[in-house]
């Protein structure tokens, strides 16, 4: 029941981010699913390797861009409109949070091992999204 | 001639700029569209900012117009139209009067609207802290929060504020309603109530189209990029610290 939750708020989450971004018709459904399939990827990845983190939000980032690419093909779209609402949940908003709170309340230490992780991770998934995305350019060249 | 359908491929550019495409595909596009004409000898060039493009025939002058872009309306269903167009264009290359009434009829399609926007903002609100382990009371307040931000940031946006302002006002805004719900202990997690409604100022958009930009070696346009987004998340991160100082003080 909980994972069940977990993906219902997640799909919500991207189908609400994909209606702020303006998407309509059939691409709604499209970008809503990249986010199911990023959050999908990360638990997957998170239960095999838990450490280091950076590894699963890597391997997140990578198999969401390879879904991104795909159908941005097949449907003759932009990647970037099906990208961005798959990042959302790749976002680690509560520990981006967290270190704002150490920030705000003179707890350097704590704060500086929060900044640590959140620029990991952004450069995990900055570097999944990339690396793929240079590899589909490839093949579109030859 | 050879004027307006230079025109054309600058306002084609402008526009998918003003949408929020990344530069490889603002050049790609108005490239393809003038060697679709016949321009063979063509050169594009643009920024987050502007547009260069001058194209020459075989003896003739060199024609050049220059376009500075201002503002930004992301809209990603634009956007894909846009694209279509242009395939469309370098498929059949109807005449360019043809191409500029398609043009017009797309910078006349609207967002989402208002209303639409409110409801996705307080649903990613909900769902967000949902996804986080937050109790009703949490998921009610991000929702009512983010949903009052969308109204506060409609009227900021109108004011022509600039970004960094923009995210200060309603990152403190998320804050202030926060903190009120879990003094009259309607929320029991702040921290995830706050996130679940901060996350709709995240700047998706900016900080996908920089790791592209970065990707196809334009790092000017990459750097304007990312520093809009770190300008946003320090915005946010500004607004938000200001509160809670001010709590601190008060409490």
């Amino acid at each position: 029941m909980n994972i069940l939750l977990d993906f219902v708020s997640v799909a919500l989450s991207s189908l609400a981010f994909a209606v702020i971004f303006g998407i309509k018709g059939k691409n709604l459904i499209f970008s809503c699913l990249a986010g199911v399939v990023s959050h999908g990827a990360f638990i997957l990845a998170e239960y095999f390797v838990p450490q280091p983190e950076t590894v699963a939000y890597l391997f997140a980032a990578a198999v969401m861009t390879v879904y991104c690419e795909i159908f941005a093909r097949v449907n003759k779209t932009p990647v970037t409109v099906y990208l961005v609402t798959g990042l959302i949940p790749l976002v680690p908003g509560k520990l981006i949070y967290d270190t704002m709170l150490y920030f705000t309340t003179n707890n350097s230490a704590l704060f500086f091992e929060n900044l640590l992780r959140s620029f990991g991770i952004a450069a995990a998934v900055a570097l999944g999204v990339v690396g793929v995305s240079t590899l589909f350019r490839i093949r579109k060249r030859v | 001639m050879k004027g307006t359908t230079l025109s054309f491929a600058v306002d084609m550019g402008a526009e998918l700029l003003y949408c929020g495409a990344e530069i490889r595909r603002v050049e790609e596009t108005m490239e393809l569209i003038l060697k679709s004409y016949g321009y063979d000898s063509c050169s594009v060039s643009a920024t987050h900012v502007n547009i260069v493009a001058t194209v020459s025939e075989k003896d003739g002058e060199p024609l050049t117009k220059t376009m500075r872009i201002k503002g930004k309306d992301t809209n990603l269903h634009r956007l894909e139209l846009l694209n279509a167009l242009s395939r469309k264009i370098c498929e059949t290359k109807p005449d360019i009067s043809v191409a500029r009434k398609e043009l017009e009829n797309i910078r006349k399609e609207k967002g989402s609207g208002l209303l639409a926007e409110t409801i996705a903002f307080a649903a990613v609100g909900l769902s967000y802290s949902l996804s986080l382990g937050g109790s009703i009371g949490d998921m009610l307040t991000a929702l009512l929060s983010a949903a009052i931000t969308r109204i506060i940031l409609f009227f900021l946006e109108k004011q022509r504020f600039n970004n960094f302002f923009t995210s200060i006002i309603s990152a403190a805004l998320i804050a202030v309603i926060t903190s009120l719900s879990s003094f009259f202990g309607f929320c029991s997690h702040s921290d995830i109530a706050m996130t679940g409604a901060l996350i709709t100022l995240v700047p998706g958009i900016a900080l996908t189209n920089c790791m592209r930009d970065f990707m196809s070696e334009d790092y000017l346009s990459g750097i304007s990029g990312l520093s809009e987004a770190i300008l946003t998340a320090s915005g946010i991160a500004i607004g938000v610290a200001v509160v809670f100082f001010a709590k601190g003080a008060l409490i």
